[in-house]
């Protein structure tokens, strides 16, 4: 028996109807596996892949690493574990994994979302309405179409970010907001679509490595990641 | 003359004989079948491969097999049951009717019926399957399909422009609370 909260959501049907354009939609959920979404989205007529970028990332960071992981090690992590090829997706589900994330891995992941999600393609993230401070993260499992039951998992470390909506569209640079949604529990959804590349403006960059040029990078993330190669005044 | 007599006879007997065994229905062999009782222990047909086995190679059969070892290769039961036990290690193209997970996977899982990736269970790879259940505390990673699952009535497109469009007219089936608004960047 369950005694998850249940809310409505407005932005899944939306998402849902921008990504049912295509004949077989290739979708990524990037939040905590949940057998649930799959089976919902298998419904829909979507392939799904399933990929937990904080589960994922937190294991990286355990391997050897220590505190909230440099930029380096997530470029590394996100070349090994989110290796899709170029505008594979149609659609992302991104959830509120940005949250539980430092803000410069946020961008981070940010770019690497904008590179495997096709032309015109969607992504829907959460973002919560304050810091987390206990050791657990939001399980979000669709119910339907129109509703979301918020569960909890065990977390890796707590999450201090909370994002301005400011933040989070500079953070989304390269994309078009479609809309923005606040819900009476504090949630704000949103829904992003990726535009042509003419109209890409390269992710901020503002680590100070990266600023003093001195982070190590290899070249081929140089040749997919033009902002990371940006020379920043 | 009797003897003769005797000869016709017993040489219409066996046309008789012949006749009888052409008219009747062939008889086969029974064949153990799925979920059919072992005849001298009363037990189901499942065969196990022990926590010590290690094969490497391509493994089939006709009957639910249960693995608690390392496998590495391909797996095939078509129309049966495959569980993987908590100390399996699976590194294997598998293909099966209903395929449960509690040890640790990777490879490809075409299953007719259903996949389960239990707590303790982790894959990392495709599925194939009409449908997937993963528990709580299971680990996966991968992508799932459902086979021959063509949605009627909708062509491709490759870049749907209006989608947005249709989308912001779209009704959500609750009504938005009181407390709840829209925000809009310009």
């Amino acid at each position: 028996m369950s005694f998850a909260p249940v809310f409505s959501t407005h932005m899944l049907p939306t998402f849902l109807n921008c990504v049912k354009g295509y004949r077989k939609p290739t979708i990524l959920d990037i939040g905590a596996v949940t057998g649930q979404n799959i089976q919902f989205l298998l419904g829909k007529g979507t392939k799904v892949y399933v990929d937990d970028v904080l589960t994922g990332w937190e294991e990286w960071k355990e391997l050897g690493f220590s505190g909230h992981g440099t930029p380096a090690q997530m470029e590394e992590y996100l070349e090994k574990h989110l290796a899709y090829p170029p505008g594979f997706f149609d659609g992302i589900l991104c959830w509120d994994t940005l949250d539980a994330i430092d803000p410069l891995s946020s961008r981070q992941l940010i770019g690497r979302l904008y590179e495997i999600l096709k032309h015109r393609g969607t992504i829907l993230a959460l973002f919560g309405q304050g810091a987390r401070v206990s050791r657990v993260r939001a399980k979000y499992c669709i119910v339907d179409e129109g509703h979301i039951e918020y569960g909890w998992t065990p977390a890796g470390s707590p999450s201090d970010h909370q994002y301005e909506n400011q933040q989070i569209h500079a953070m989304f640079g390269g994309f078009s907001l479609i809309r923005i949604y606040l819900l009476r529990n504090g949630i704000r959804e949103i829904l992003f679509r990726k535009e042509s590349s003419s109209a890409h403006q390269p992710v901020p960059n503002s680590h100070p490595l990266q600023r003093q040029g001195t982070l190590p990078r290899t070249p081929s993330a140089d040749r997919r990641r033009p902002w990371l190669a940006m020379k920043v005044p | 003359m009797w003897s003769s007599k005797l000869r016709r006879e017993s040489f219409r007997n066996k046309e008789e004989e012949v006749m009888a065994d052409k008219e009747a229905p062939p008889v086969f062999p029974i064949r153990p079948s799925k979920g059919m009782e072992h005849p001298s222990t009363g037990t189901s047909s499942i065969a196990r491969i022990g926590r010590s086995i290690f094969i490497k190679g391509e493994l089939s059969g006709q009957e639910d097999l249960t693995i608690d070892g390392i496998v590495e290769g391909v797996i095939e039961l078509d129309d049966h049951n495959l569980t993987i036990e908590q100390n399996a290690r699976i590194n294997a193209k598998i293909r099966a009717r209903n395929v449960v997970i509690r040890g640790e996977v990777v490879g490809e899982i075409d299953a007719l019926e259903r996949v389960e990736i239990q707590s303790m269970g982790r894959l990392q790879g495709n599925i194939l399957s009409p449908r997937v259940v993963i528990a709580d505390a299971a680990h996966f990673k991968g992508s799932v399909d459902m086979p021959d699952h063509e949605p009627q009535g909708e062509e491709e497109k490759e870049a749907p422009a209006d989608s947005a469009v249709a989308a912001d007219n779209h009704q959500p089936p609750l009504e938005a609370s009181p407390s709840e608004e829209l925000i809009r960047w310009a």
